[in-house]
């Protein structure tokens, strides 16, 4: 070998054998590149190539380079983009969750145009850049040639042409001879000092253990957004959660009454709230009827055999409502409903609830008071506007039900109890006369 | 040694003769003396005083618009003027100027790349850079004009515990896909341009700094023949993709407009007119920054005379689309014979927001007329000028198209004024704080000028010259 191993390459300790890599013509200007180009290409070199600081023009044939398949990754990228968009429109809009919006289809191809476009566009951009990159073997941060001080004036003014020493046909000495046959102002020789260009070990410790400090900050999101947990949320702007405004049962000294919660002016009248009808919303006879004693209970005596009197209201005693089999339907299922499960289906105050509840009482895990039978005398006195009124108030322990149930399934209710009570306290006189008839017949 | 193609005769900078055409490249420059000129502004050590003021005056400014976005986060968007009927306000005004400025670096690198127009060269770095910070500008209204900037992800098709997707038949959504995409594929155009020049960096470096952050940011790059063969192909398929882009990213924008009801909104003119109203925008604001930046860096020899005359040509030509634009606007209110449409354009000129109406119509339209006279579009200050009442008449458009219509809707009873408050004005003033910072910082660490274009548009030298000093 006549050639000599550059200077830095014997300073340095070579980790292996320094291996010469390529060599280097420089030629002064583009023409002259271009020529030595053209006898490069027709000597036959397949591993070499020329560097300039811009595109020079007709460098292509010169070389002999064939036109590049970019156009074919970026065409395959924007076929990609373009079905994402329209399968992501499709699943999204017209099958995972269609909803109606101004009467348009789920799902119509002049609406999905834009983003059709715009998603085929950005696929094949990164296609266009990355492939260019990947096509071109980049990034290659080291590169043997940037040892070569001359070398580096490619990105300025410079023109090289550089044969690689991995091409089929190099020869140290004759492609060197050849080089110099080809005028170039000066003849570079590109050697690999056989150094280690191992990245160091460190590099990658880093990189590990700042992967696994980025991780930290996610983990604990996710685990907050997972478990329940008993602080206040966070809040990044407290304006719809925390609004300065006066939330029920707060107090409020713009008032002089301290309430927060206002009451309505006098005699307002909510809409629908025009409950003239004494009877049919209160269970009341008119305010001027005076409380005569076939309004109290008649024969109930308490424990102590004194009587019992009915409170001082004049209860109405008849139903203000119009009574039918359907009407007694409904009370039947609406009292399922709402009453048996504490007063029991049959009225024995013996629901399930009641039951379980006196077992816990029972062991002093609750407190709870059985709820008096129907069937005993003060209940069955009782006139059918107190009934209503017990239904709607509530009595005892009893909560009242006027917000949950309507006054009309209320006095269904109280039909219902009258059928329940008469149910235990009937005589044969109260069934019609044509019924008693079809029941005598029809006992064996 | 020698110069590249000395011209025979002097240039006289203003007349251009057929057969001695005027060269993109002045002076007698060589490829070293254009990588010595452009590189020379990044390696400086010394700090240009002009700069420095700018970059201080406009980051106190961005400072003040970080603030107003807290103040804006803490309090919630009640510090705006946004009020019942005028909902989208300044937010969507100011997004729209700025996604409008974001045109014309696209518009200058692709379509002026796609017709061989070889001046673009000059520009088109600092252009890019222009449209990126101005679509991170815009970028930044339609978030915070969202209220609760922390679901912003909700933009997005992601899946989600509330078995939830966005709707794909709102503009607004194909609105977030163009802007993100405009925004990407602008960056990616822009990065892959500089690669060559980033190189160029690297190679000169010399602390190990420079080096080391130019040889990550040049990814290897060598400026091999094959190398140059399959970037010069990727540069023209961006170029071929980024062309429609730019056009489609403003009709976009100009759907939010008119696939809705609102009187003054639902015109098919929208998005040309949108479009050439965003070319014109761009190309001035693009003039706004290259004047003084040509004047303070010393890029005269590159950036010359003739670029500006360019530039002015097309501000004239979009100025007068635009021009015509507003015309058939009116023709079409009343030829059309609705009396909706009809009432919101009598409206826009005549009611009570006569005043932005006419300022639009003094900057966009009569102030471009101007550059009929070449003594005036070859004037760098009198094209400075006009380029910023182009700015300031094409806010106003904006203003004018959501502020107007918006503020007369349907419902009499709902009309109402719309006015900013301090906090609008200040958003709107400190998002030119985050643009100018941006683009000063470009100016001082990146390559402004694209080196190996430029190299590649002079002219090569003679057979048996050297292109290099030696």
């Amino acid at each position: 070998m006549a050639i000599a191993e550059p200077d830095h390459v014997a300073e340095k300790k070579p980790a292996g054998e320094p291996k010469l890599v390529s060599l280097l013509a420089e030629f002064a200007g583009p023409h002259e590149l271009m020529h030595a180009a053209e006898k490069v290409r027709d000597t036959g070199f397949t591993k070499w190539d020329c560097y300039s600081a811009f595109p020079v023009h007709g460098i292509d044939d010169a070389m002999g380079t064939k036109p590049t398949r970019l156009p074919f990754i970026v065409l395959c990228a924007a076929l990609c983009g373009g079905t994402t968009a329209i399968g992501m429109q499709w699943f999204t809009n017209a099958y995972d969750y269609p909803f109606m919006i101004s009467g348009k289809p789920f799902f119509s191809i002049p609406s999905d145009m834009p983003v059709v476009f715009e998603l085929s566009v950005l696929f094949s951009a990164f296609a266009a850049l990355l492939g260019m990159l990947g096509l071109n073997g980049l990034p290659q941060l080291y590169n043997t040639k940037f040892k070569v001080d001359k070398f580096r004036r490619v990105t300025d003014d410079k023109f090289f042409l550089g044969i690689e020493s991995q091409d089929p046909q190099f020869d140290a000495v004759k492609t060197k001879a050849f080089l110099e046959g080809l005028h170039p102002v000066e003849l570079e020789e590109c050697w690999d000092s056989g150094e280690s260009r191992a990245i160091p070990p460190i590099f990658f410790k880093t990189l590990a253990m700042l992967g696994l400090l980025s991780i930290i900050p996610i983990v604990l999101v996710a685990q907050l957004r997972a478990l329940p947990s008993n602080l206040p949320r966070l809040h990044g702007q407290w304006d719809m959660d925390h609004q300065p405004k006066l939330k029920t049962q707060k107090r409020s000294e713009l008032f002089a009454d301290g309430r927060g919660m206002r009451l309505p002016i006098p005699g307002t009248i909510a809409v629908g709230e025009l409950d003239t009808d004494r009877a049919l919303y209160k269970g009341l006879q008119p305010a001027s009827t005076e409380v005569t004693d076939d309004m109290l209970l008649p024969g109930a005596v308490d424990a102590n055999g004194e009587a019992i009197k009915n409170d001082n209201f004049p209860w109405v005693t008849e139903f203000p409502v119009e009574i039918n089999a359907e009407l007694m339907a409904r009370g039947q299922q609406r009292y399922n409903i709402y009453c048996a499960p504490c007063h029991g289906f049959e009225g024995d105050g013996n629901g399930l609830v009641t039951q379980r509840a006196m077992e816990l009482t029972g062991v002093g895990r609750a407190a709870w008071v059985k709820p008096v039978s129907y069937h005993s005398d003060p209940v069955r006195m009782q006139p059918v506007g107190r009934l209503f009124n017990t239904i709607s108030n509530g009595q005892g322990r009893m909560p009242g039900y006027a917000s949950q149930i309507p006054e009309k399934d209320r006095w269904a209710i109280v039909l219902y109890l009258k059928a329940l009570m008469k149910s235990r306290d009937g005589s044969p006189d109260d069934i019609p006369d044509d019924v008693k008839a079809t029941l005598t017949q029809s006992a064996p | 040694m020698a110069t590249v193609s000395a011209p025979l005769t002097p240039y006289d900078e203003v007349r251009e003769t057929p057969g001695n055409r005027f060269p993109i490249v002045l002076g007698s420059n060589t490829y070293h003396s254009v990588t010595e000129k452009v590189c020379r502004i990044a390696e400086d050590p010394k700090i240009n005083l002009y700069w420095l003021l700018g970059l201080l005056f406009s980051m106190s400014l961005a400072g003040m618009f970080v603030a107003c976005v807290f103040y804006l986060f803490v309090t919630g968007v009640g510090v705006w003027g946004n009020m019942s009927p005028v909902f989208w306000a300044w937010p969507i005004v100011n997004f729209v100027f700025w996604v409008g400025i974001g045109h014309a670096g696209t518009l200058i690198s692709a379509i002026l790349f796609l017709f061989r127009q070889n001046w673009r060269t000059s520009i088109n770095r600092a252009a890019e850079a222009m449209t990126i910070f101005a679509v991170v500008c815009a970028g930044i209204f339609p978030g915070i004009h969202i209220g609760r900037i922390w679901f912003v992800y909700f933009l997005f098709p992601y899946p989600n515990t509330m078995l939830l997707w966005p709707q794909f038949r709102s503009p607004l959504l194909w609105d977030v896909f163009a802007v993100s995409t405009y925004a990407t594929v602008s960056l990616l155009f822009w990065y892959m341009g500089m690669i060559p020049d980033f190189a160029t960096f690297r190679d000169r470096a010399k602390s190990r700094i420079r080096q080391v952050v130019f040889t990550v940011l040049s990814l290897g790059w060598t400026g091999s023949a094959r190398g140059w063969h399959r970037y010069e192909r990727a540069y023209l398929l961006l170029a071929a993709l980024a062309t429609p882009l730019v056009l489609s990213v403003h009709t976009i924008v100009s759907f939010d407009f008119a696939v809705s009801q609102v009187p003054g909104w639902h015109t098919t003119i929208f998005p040309p007119y949108f479009v050439a109203g965003a070319i014109f925008s761009g190309f001035a604001m693009v003039l706004t920054l290259m004047i003084p930046v040509r004047k303070i860096f010393g890029l005269e020899e590159f950036i010359t005379i003739r670029h500006l005359e360019h530039m002015c040509k097309i501000i004239m030509l979009t100025g007068t689309m635009v021009g015509y634009a507003y015309g058939i606007e009116f023709y079409i209110a009343w030829y059309g014979g609705n009396p909706y449409e009809g009432f919101a354009f009598y409206n826009r000129a005549f009611g009570p927001y006569w005043w932005a109406y006419w300022t639009m119509i003094a900057c966009n339209v009569i102030s471009p007329q101007l550059f009929w006279f070449k003594a005036i579009r070859t004037n760098p200050i009198a094209i400075w000028i006009i380029s910023i009442f182009v700015n300031i008449g094409m806010w106003f458009e904006r203003f004018v198209i959501t502020i107007t219509s918006l503020s007369r809707d349907y419902l009499p009873s709902s009309w109402g004024y719309f006015s900013p408050t301090w906090t609008d004005i200040m958003m709107l003033v400190g998002s030119f704080g985050i643009f100018f910072t941006l683009f000063l910082l470009f100016l001082r660490l990146m390559p402004i000028v694209a080196m190996a274009e430029i190299k590649g548009v002079m002219p090569m030298p003679a057979e048996g010259e050297s292109g290099t000093h030696h």
